[in-house]
C-alpha cells in the first residue's frame, strides 16, 4: 500500500512538474506545447562569439564559441574559416581572461600554462594566415600575456609603425612593452592610441600598472643606492637587465 | 653665351605653362553655331579588337552588359541578373529570410545598358573618353560605369571590338528649332533630361510602352547633351529613325518621324546651344563635436555601402556580395569592412604591402576619406588623378556620411 502510494506520488510530482504555468488551450491539460528553440547555427554563434569578444566578454565569447565546436582545445587550424575564429576567439578570450578561463576539454593547468596554450594557437592561426594584420595583432597580444615580451614587442610595434594595429588590447600590450624597455614617449602615444580606440578604458588600464610597477621598482632601487631624491625622473636604462626585451 | 642659352629655356618654360594652363580652362558655353561640317578626323587611333576582346574579359565587362561575342558571367557573379533576381523575388537563397531582406535593400543595378550594335551609334573617341573617364551620363540610373583600371590603349581595343572605330560624318543638315518643337511634341522629355538647353516638356511619348519597358528605358535614357559627343550625325539620324533596327534590345521607341524630323532633331542636338552647369565643387561639412563611434559609422556607411564588396566572404553569413577577392580587372585588395580589426587592417596596396586605409595621401587626407571624396569629382566628370573614387560606381557617400566618416577617423577611430 506503501508502495503504491509512493508511486502515486511519484507521478503526480512527475507530472506537476511538467504542467505549464499558464494552463493550455485545451482545457487545463497536463501536458504544454514545448516551443522548440533551435540552436543558432555555428556562423551565427561564431559571429556572436566575436561581438562578446569585441564587447569585452570574453567568458561569454568563449561559451559561445565552443557551442559551435565543442574541440577547440585541441583543434589546430584548417581549412575551415569558421572554426578557425572559433579557435581564435577561445585564445584570445583566454588571454583576455588573464588565463582564468578554460577552454571546453582542456586538462587542469595554470593559468600561465593556459596563456601558454592560447598564444601557441594564436601562433598556428597567424602561420596560417601571414599576410593578416588582425591576426598578427592578435598573436602580439597572446605573446604578450604568455610573457613572451620580445616575440610580441617585434609583432606589434611593426604593425603601429603602419598604422595597421586593430585593437586597443594590442595598443594597451605595447605600451606596456615599450615603457618597459625606456620608450616613454612611443609608450603614452601607444596608451593614447589605446584609449582613443577602446570602448572600455580599462582595457588601457593594464598599461598603467607595469609602470607602476617598474616606478616602484626604480623607487627601491634608488632608495637602496641612497640616490632616490623626491620628483627624479625613472631611468629605464638603470634597469635594462631586469627588463624581457 | 649664359643668356642665349638661358632664353630658349625660359621661352619653353613659359610656353609650356600657358600650353598647361590653357588646357585646364573650362569653358563657360558650349555653342555650335551655324554651319558646322562635323566631318570630324579621327580623334583616337583605331585599336585592335583581338586584344579588345581579351580587355573586355580582363575587366569583366560581361558583369554587368550584353556583349556580343562574350559569354555573360556566371550567375553569381552578374551584378545585374543577381540584382534582378533578387528584386523580381526570383532569388533564391539558402535563408529565405535573407531574400526578403536583400529585396528591402537592393535598388538599383537591376538595369544596365547593353553593348550590342555600339559601332553603329557612338563615336570610337566618345566610347574611349567615357571608358577612361566614366560620368554621370544616365541621371536617371542610381548607378555609373565605374572607373576602371584600364589604359588608353585598352580603352581604344575595346571600342574597336565593340566597332566604335568611325569618326566620320555628313554635315548637319536640318533645322534646329523645328528639331526642338519636334522633340517636345514627340514626348523625348519623358525620359531624356537634356542639360544645359530648356527643360523639355516630360510630355508623354507618342507611342505605347508597357510600364515595365517606360521605367527600364527612362533609367537608360542618356543626358541628350553628350549627344553630339557620343554620335555623329548620320547615326544620330539613323537612331532615330530606326532604334530597332540599329539595336535590337533598346528600351528606345520606334517614335514615328519622316526623314526630316528625324534630321531637325538631330540638328538641334548638335547645333542648341549649351550653357555648360558650372561645376559645383562638393563641400565638406565640419567634423563633428559630439563622439562618433565605429558602431554608427558601421551601421550609416561600413555595413550599408561597402560591406558588399569589401568583406571577406565567411564573415559576411551569406550576405556577401561578389566578396573580396578582386574582379573587374582588380586586384584584391583584402579590405575587410566586416570588423573593427578588418577596417583597421588595411589593404594590399600596389606594391603588395598592407597599408593602412587611414595614412595621410597626397595632401594629407587619409586615404578612406581621399577615396570617397574622389567619387564626388567622378560623378562631377572632374579629372580625378590616381585615387578611385568610392563606392565604386555607386552613388557618392552624403555630406552627412562623409562627415560621419571623417569625425570618427579625427577622434581616433573610437571603438
Amino acid at each position: 500500500m506503501k508502495k503504491a502510494l509512493f508511486a502515486v506520488a511519484a507521478a503526480a510530482a512527475v507530472l506537476s512538474a511538467g504542467a505549464p504555468r499558464d494552463a493550455a488551450a485545451c482545457g487545463g491539460a497536463l501536458w504544454e506545447e514545448r516551443v522548440f528553440v533551435p540552436k543558432p547555427s555555428p556562423p551565427k554563434l561564431v559571429a556572436q562569439a566575436e561581438k562578446d569578444l569585441e564587447g569585452g566578454n570574453p567568458r561569454k565569447a568563449l561559451a559561445n564559441a565552443s557551442s559551435a565546436y565543442g574541440d577547440l582545445a585541441k583543434a589546430e587550424p584548417g581549412a575551415d574559416n569558421l572554426k578557425n575564429r572559433a579557435l581564435r576567439i577561445s585564445a584570445l578570450a583566454v588571454v583576455r581572461s588573464k588565463g582564468e578561463l578554460k577552454v571546453a576539454g582542456q586538462k587542469e593547468a595554470t593559468p600561465q600554462e593556459r596563456l601558454a596554450w592560447a598564444a601557441k594557437k594564436l601562433e598556428a592561426l597567424s602561420a596560417k594566415a601571414p599576410d593578416n594584420p588582425t591576426v598578427e595583432g592578435d598573436l602580439g597580444e597572446g605573446l604578450a600575456a604568455a610573457g613572451r615580451d620580445l616575440d610580441a614587442y617585434g609583432h606589434l610595434a611593426k604593425l603601429a609603425d603602419k598604422d595597421l594595429l586593430g585593437t586597443a588590447e594590442g595598443y594597451s600590450a605595447l605600451s606596456r612593452l615599450q615603457f618597459a624597455a625606456g620608450l616613454t614617449s612611443k609608450s603614452a602615444k601607444s596608451l593614447a592610441r589605446c584609449e582613443a580606440m577602446a570602448s572600455d578604458r580599462a582595457v588601457c588600464g593594464l598599461a598603467k600598472a607595469p609602470e607602476k610597477k617598474v616606478a616602484e621598482k626604480a623607487k627601491a632601487e634608488d632608495a637602496k643606492k641612497g640616490t632616490a631624491k623626491p620628483g627624479t625622473k625613472f631611468d629605464p636604462a638603470v634597469f635594462a637587465g631586469d627588463l624581457k626585451i | 653665351m649664359g643668356n642665349t642659352t638661358i632664353r630658349p629655356l625660359a621661352i619653353w618654360a613659359a610656353a609650356a605653362f600657358f600650353a598647361a594652363g590653357c588646357d585646364k580652362k573650362t569653358p563657360t558655353s558650349v555653342d555650335a553655331g551655324p554651319p558646322v561640317p562635323i566631318s570630324m578626323a579621327p580623334k583616337e587611333p583605331v585599336g585592335d579588337s583581338v586584344r579588345g576582346h581579351a580587355a573586355i574579359e580582363k575587366y569583366e565587362c560581361n558583369r554587368c552588359h550584353a556583349v556580343e561575342g562574350i559569354v555573360a558571367a556566371a550567375p553569381q557573379k552578374h551584378c545585374v541578373s543577381c540584382h534582378t533576381e533578387i528584386v523580381e523575388g526570383r532569388f533564391v537563397a539558402k535563408d529565405p529570410a535573407k531574400t526578403a531582406e536583400w529585396k528591402a535593400s537592393v535598388h538599383d543595378l537591376d538595369v544596365a545598358p547593353s553593348l550590342i550594335a555600339v559601332g553603329k551609334r557612338l563615336r570610337g573617341s566618345a566610347v574611349v573618353d567615357y571608358l577612361m573617364l566614366p560620368h554621370d551620363l544616365r541621371p536617371n540610373l542610381a548607378a555609373n560605369m565605374p572607373r576602371l583600371g584600364l589604359s588608353r590603349s585598352e580603352a581604344r581595343d575595346i571600342a574597336a571590338y565593340l566597332g566604335a572605330t568611325s569618326e566620320e560624318d555628313a554635315v548637319a543638315s536640318g533645322d534646329p528649332s523645328a528639331g526642338r518643337k519636334a522633340m517636345e511634341s514627340k514626348g523625348c522629355g519623358a525620359c531624356h533630361a537634356f542639360s544645359g538647353v530648356a527643360a523639355l516638356p516630360a510630355t508623354p511619348p507618342v507611342v505605347a510602352m508597357s510600364a515595365k519597358d517606360f521605367s527600364a528605358g527612362k533609367r537608360l535614357a542618356p543626358d541628350l547633351r553628350y549627344a553630339r559627343d557620343r554620335m555623329t550625325f548620320s547615326k544620330m539620324v539613323s537612331w532615330l529613325r530606326d532604334p530597332r533596327g540599329t539595336k535590337p534590345d533598346t528600351k528606345m521607341p520606334a517614335i514615328p518621324l519622316s526623314d526630316e524630323e528625324a534630321r531637325d532633331i538631330a540638328s538641334y542636338l548638335v547645333k542648341a546651344t549649351q550653357e555648360v552647369p558650372a561645376l559645383v565643387p562638393f563641400r565638406r561639412l565640419p567634423p563633428l563635436e559630439r563622439k562618433v563611434t565605429y558602431a554608427e559609422v558601421d551601421a550609416k556607411v561600413f555595413h550599408k555601402t561597402c560591406w558588399h564588396c569589401h568583406a571577406e566572404p565567411d564573415y559576411a553569413i551569406g550576405d556577401g556580395g561578389p566578396g573580396n577577392s578582386g574582379g573587374f580587372g582588380f586586384p584584391a585588395r583584402k579590405l575587410n569592412l566586416a570588423s573593427y580589426e578588418g577596417v583597421a587592417a588595411g589593404i594590399v596596396d600596389d606594391k603588395g604591402e598592407r597599408s593602412s586605409i587611414f595614412s595621410p595621401g597626397r595632401d594629407g587626407t587619409p586615404r578612406l576619406l581621399e577615396a570617397l571624396l574622389a567619387r564626388h569629382r567622378e560623378e562631377e566628370g572632374a579629372a580625378n588623378g590616381p585615387v578611385r573614387g568610392m563606392p565604386l560606381g555607386y552613388a557618392p557617400l552624403t555630406a552627412e556620411q562623409i562627415q560621419l566618416v571623417e569625425s570618427w577617423i579625427s577622434q581616433g577611430r573610437p571603438r
